[in-house]
């Protein structure tokens, strides 16, 4: 039987690749565990590898796609391939800057990040005028500030830069 | 219009690093001028449960024994059954500013038995006093209760079939209260795991478990027309003449009852102490306003009113019981089953 | 009773007790638009504040913070739930307010909402004398049993096939795992990690997953969130136009949601997910969801509020908290020297009752809110991308982070917004994680306190008459997709017969 007869995405398949991998990790630890710890993993990883390999065959096998497809109650959602609106540069950039949004949370701490993320954001990828960028800005830090630092009484970390530590 | 754009992103990043600077204190420890800030009370638990209260009380009385009478705020730190607090604490700059509400019982047994996970070394806390420690109770279903009135009657009904225990999850204090008292009565006892005290005790009114044993301010307020004390494990009578008999009384041998009342983790000292190399005086002031909170007649009421009770003792002197604590702890963790 | 109820409302409209009920409904508001702030934690950060007021003026306060904090309008805006139990909302919500109808999705939900927690009100005025029994009737096998069904249904209703629903479910199921188990006391999958502990957080996930997500599909769209050009502004009334038409559903999710929130532990996103499972299918046959049907909205929105008002009957009457909520409040009361039980309900009835008046005002003044200042939140949706996304994203990350004041749940955020967006992209249907998350922990952990009960005997699970019900509705639901297939190709083949016969 020919394996791969549909046309597919190689990220599609890396993702489906990816979750197999965590549940196989989870599988090689379980035995280590106690009788009734592991229990309930045991049945879940049993029916779950198993599955995922269906699910990644009918990613790159038709029979087992359209097969699959039958059981769907509600319909498909909506996929790249119908997006018009979608703009893959865009796409790539907004990843890039989201990650590194979260990695100057940890570097510089949460004070300066928040401000030098959504200037980068509105300023150097979407041209906003610099008195928007900066009234936008100003408002959402107060804010943040005043009602998760001072009301709820979070205590940021400082980042890294500056000595801190997790 | 690049140098320009440069000239105003570098403005920029000035700017904001001076109103942040302005806005965040960054001081170096001032002995002298301590405290200048709010102080927090850490508390290893989420907000609004039992050990969360009492952290809320200490916060809201103790500012007006302190000097600069600066405010007292509650930090809940959940996470590793509040070895995470303690730990973070532990490291954190021993400026006086963090003082952590220690779970003796449970923080001794877990540097016994998770040495990879705990940072800290409970001998080595600098500890402000202990407010408070556990007053337990054995809670039953009252048509139990009806057929056992005295302690024979509890060992010749556990004999037929052994007691069904439940627990608020496996280490919880409802577990090794239970294995603690098993072990020193030799009841046979069978537990039964919740995730969460509120579950075990509604366990115990809907007849699935026999019994549980868990601090007299909860038992308290458990509905009377499903559930009763039989006794508390205590000997002193007059502290609670109104709620139970104690345990002699009820029959329980009195070594047995010592062994069990002497085991911390069974009676659950709860202490506040700060970080080890916190300077002395700021120790010493710590500890003088802790003491002058503890000896007021507004705290005792408060804590009463929230159906609770105080047993103070200064950190000094706690610092004394520590060693023995540490040697009981570990006596016990060696019969403590890990898991059910 | 009417001696309580004029009591509760002579108290509420006092002052100060009216103005600092103000002040706590304006509180709650903001924690339940805001992600990784939610009711429960208003509740604690008021907490201190009452201890010097009188029992009278730290009710309203503290209710007034919880009832208001509503966490639909960001469901509905910006796909990303306030709170857990909005998640329901989003499936059908989100997609209105693409399609321009952001005002009558937001109308839809705060008037369902507002008629769910008047419907619970009154059932709990109904059943307060009977309600002991209905409590304790459900047990461990019973609540196994029931997240049992809930991830079923997930798995089953999610778009796609059913083991593609069941594939993405798994991740939830299998992150629930990390962690300590109370139950058994192992600890599984940690890798040495302090942070792992306690297991995966939901609301990081939950940030990540829809929050971020989204700020991802705008940043990577050349439009808004309307992706139309019609009209956004007005809608609500054609909303609340659109609940009274499907009276009998908000009627039954409500009812629906009373019921779980009567029961201790089992929750507010179990409630909305039963509800929106359970009530599109009874009242949507032959209809389309998850495209923007309003049905979609209103089922939901109307068990959650609903729940509220219910889980104060195990709260007040037998001191246990259902929710984390009820149980800060039950502690505030207990601060003050009230203890509920029978003590509560003999001797201060007319606190019980300035309770149910407080909760019953703040749901109105929030839904009031979402209702009418919908035509203004929609307006959002027409906002530029880059402007509104540093404001969501801010919020995000540092909700993340307040949660249990961890910068690592902030990194697991990061990591399921790309995650997400990616399974977003390949038709993967992520409100399955988030189930299984919530869900397995309630069935992991009673299947083991059932066993322990039983003393090892599973027969627990089938001799109970509410355990069976149970059991026989969760093998109906997930063969369901295979007795639809074989009866959609029987149709098939009979038509073809019929006309070429």
């Amino acid at each position: 039987m020919k394996l791969l007869t549909r046309k597919f995405s190689v990220m599609h398949l890396a993702i489906c690749l990816f979750i197999m991998t965590y549940f196989i990790v989870l599988a090689f630890l379980t035995p280590g565990l106690d009788s009734m710890t592991r229990l309930f993993p045991m049945i879940v990883l049993s029916a779950a590898i198993p599955i995922g390999i269906l699910e990644t065959l009918s990613v790159i096998n038709k029979k087992v796609h359209d097969f699959l497809d039958e059981t769907s109650l509600f319909g498909k959602k909506k996929t790249d391939e119908d997006d018009d609106d979608l703009d893959r540069g865009l796409e790539a950039k907004a990843i890039i800057w989201l990650l590194s949004y979260v990695a100057l949370f940890f570097l510089i701490g949460p004070l300066f990040a928040m401000i030098v993320g959504p200037f980068v954001l509105m300023r150097y990828l979407g041209k906003v005028n610099w008195m928007t960028c900066f009234i936008n800005v100003g408002i959402t830090w107060v804010s943040v500030y005043l009602i998760f630092v001072k009301l709820v009484g979070a205590r940021l970390p400082v980042g890294l830069f500056f000595g801190g530590i997790w | 219009m690049k140098g320009r754009t440069g000239y105003r992103l570098l403005m920029v990043v000035l700017l904001s690093i001076a109103l942040i600077s302005a806005a965040v204190t960054v001081s170096a420890v001032s002995a002298a001028g301590y405290p200048e800030r709010a102080i927090s009370i850490v508390v290893g638990s989420s907000p609004g449960g039992f050990y969360d209260i009492q952290g809320r009380l200490l916060a809201e009385y103790w500012p007006q024994y302190l000097p600069n009478k600066v405010p007292m705020v509650v930090r809940n730190i959940s996470g590793g059954g509040g070895i995470r607090s303690a730990n973070e604490t532990w490291i954190a700059e021993p400026d006086g500013y963090s003082i952590i509400q220690i779970k003796t019982g449970a923080y001794l047994l877990a540097e016994n038995q998770y040495p990879e996970q705990v940072k800290f070394k409970m001998k080595d806390w600098q500890y402000i006093g202990r407010y408070t420690q556990d007053v337990s109770v054995f809670l039953t279903r009252k048509d139990v209760a009806d057929k056992i009135k005295t302690f024979q009657d509890l060992v010749e009904m556990a004999k037929k079939k052994p007691l069904l225990c439940s627990t608020g999850g496996v280490g919880s204090s409802m577990h090794t209260n239970g294995v603690i008292f098993a072990e020193e009565t030799k009841i046979p006892v069978k537990y039964v795991h919740f995730p969460g005290s509120n579950e075990a005790l509604t366990s115990l009114m809907r007849r699935e478990v026999d019994f549980n044993i868990l601090s007299i301010s909860p038992a308290q307020k458990a509905d009377p027309k499903e559930l009763r004390i039989l006794f508390i494990f205590n000997d002193d009578q007059n502290m609670f003449t109104s709620v139970a008999p104690t345990a002699l009384k009820y029959g329980i041998p009195k070594n047995v009852l010592q062994a069990i009342n002497n085991n911390p983790v069974f009676s659950a000292p709860r202490a506040l102490a700060v970080a080890p190399k916190t300077p002395a005086n700021i120790v010493k002031m710590l500890r003088d306003s802790f003491w002058k909170l503890m000896t007021s007649k507004e705290t005792e009421a408060a804590f009463k009113k929230a159906g609770d009770f105080l047993d103070p003792l200064k950190g000094e002197e706690f610092e004394k019981l520590l060693p023995q604590m540490i040697s009981d702890t570990n006596k016990f963790a060696k019969v403590l089953p890990k898991g059910n | 009773m009417i001696d309580g109820f004029i009591g509760g409302l002579s108290i509420l409209f006092s002052w100060p007790a009216i103005g600092l009920f103000l002040v706590g409904c304006v509180m709650g508001l903001i924690f339940g638009l805001l992600p990784g702030l939610q009711g429960g934690l208003a509740l604690a950060t008021l907490m201190p504040i009452t201890f010097g007021m009188e029992t009278n003026q730290a009710i309203p306060l503290l209710i007034g913070a919880w009832g208001a904090s509503e966490g639909s309008a960001t469901a509905i805006l910006f796909n990303m739930p306030g709170e857990a139990e909005n998640a329901a909302t989003m499936l059908d919500g989100y997609p209105l307010a693409q399609q321009g109808r952001a005002g009558e999705a937001l109308g839809a939900a705060g008037f369902s909402s507002l008629c769910g927690v008047m419907i619970s009100i009154g059932i709990f005025m109904i059943i307060l004398p009977i309600m002991r029994p209905i409590v304790l009737a459900f047990g461990p096998p019973e609540f196994c049993l029931l997240a049992l069904l809930g991830l079923s249904a997930i798995a089953v209703i999610s778009k796609g096939s059913l083991v593609k629903g069941l594939f993405i479910m798994f991740i939830g199921v299998a992150l629930a795992f990390h962690g300590t188990n109370p139950i058994t006391g192992g600890i599984r999958y940690t890798f040495g990690s302090l942070y792992l502990w306690e297991g995966v957080d939901l609301m990081p996930v939950l940030i990540g997953l829809f929050g971020l997500t989204e700020c991802m599909n705008m940043l990577s769209h050349k439009s808004t969130v309307t992706r139309t050009t019609i009209r956004v502004a007005g809608g609500v009334l054609k909303g609340i136009m659109a609940v009274i038409r499907n009276w009998k559903l908000n009627v039954f999710c409500a009812t629906l949601g009373t019921l779980c929130g009567t029961i201790p532990g089992v929750g507010g996103t179990v409630a909305s997910w039963l509800a929106y499972s359970t009530g599109i299918t009874i009242f949507g046959r032959g209809e389309t969801f998850g495209n923007g049907n309003i049905k979609g909205v209103i089922a939901p929105e109307s068990a959650n509020n609903a729940k509220d008002g219910a889980s104060l009957m195990p709260a007040l009457i037998l001191g246990i908290p259902g929710t984390v909520s009820t149980a800060i409040l039950i502690a505030a009361l207990i601060i003050h020297g009230i203890y509920p039980g029978r003590d509560l309900i003999t001797n201060h009835l007319d606190l019980v009752f300035l309770v149910v008046q407080c909760l019953a005002l703040s749901n109105i003044f929030s839904q009031s809110f979402t209702m009418f200042a919908g035509k203004l939140m929609a307006r959002i949706t027409l906002v530029r991308p880059h402007v509104v996304v540093p404001v969501i994203a801010t919020t995000c990350l540092m909700g993340a982070f307040t949660i249990r004041n961890s910068i690592l749940d902030v990194a697991l955020a990061g990591f399921f917004c790309v995650f997400g967006y990616l399974l977003d992209k390949y038709d993967f249907p992520k409100i399955g994680i988030l189930m299984g998350l919530i869900l397995t922990p309630l069935a992991e952990e009673s299947f083991h306190s059932s066993i322990q009960i039983s003393e090892g005997s599973y027969s627990i699970f089938v001799t109970r008459p509410g355990s069976l019900v149970l059991v026989i509705l969760i093998l109906s639901v997930l063969f369901m997709p295979f007795i639809l297939r074989s009866y959609r190709k029987l149709k098939r083949q009979w038509l073809q017969k019929s006309r070429s016969g």
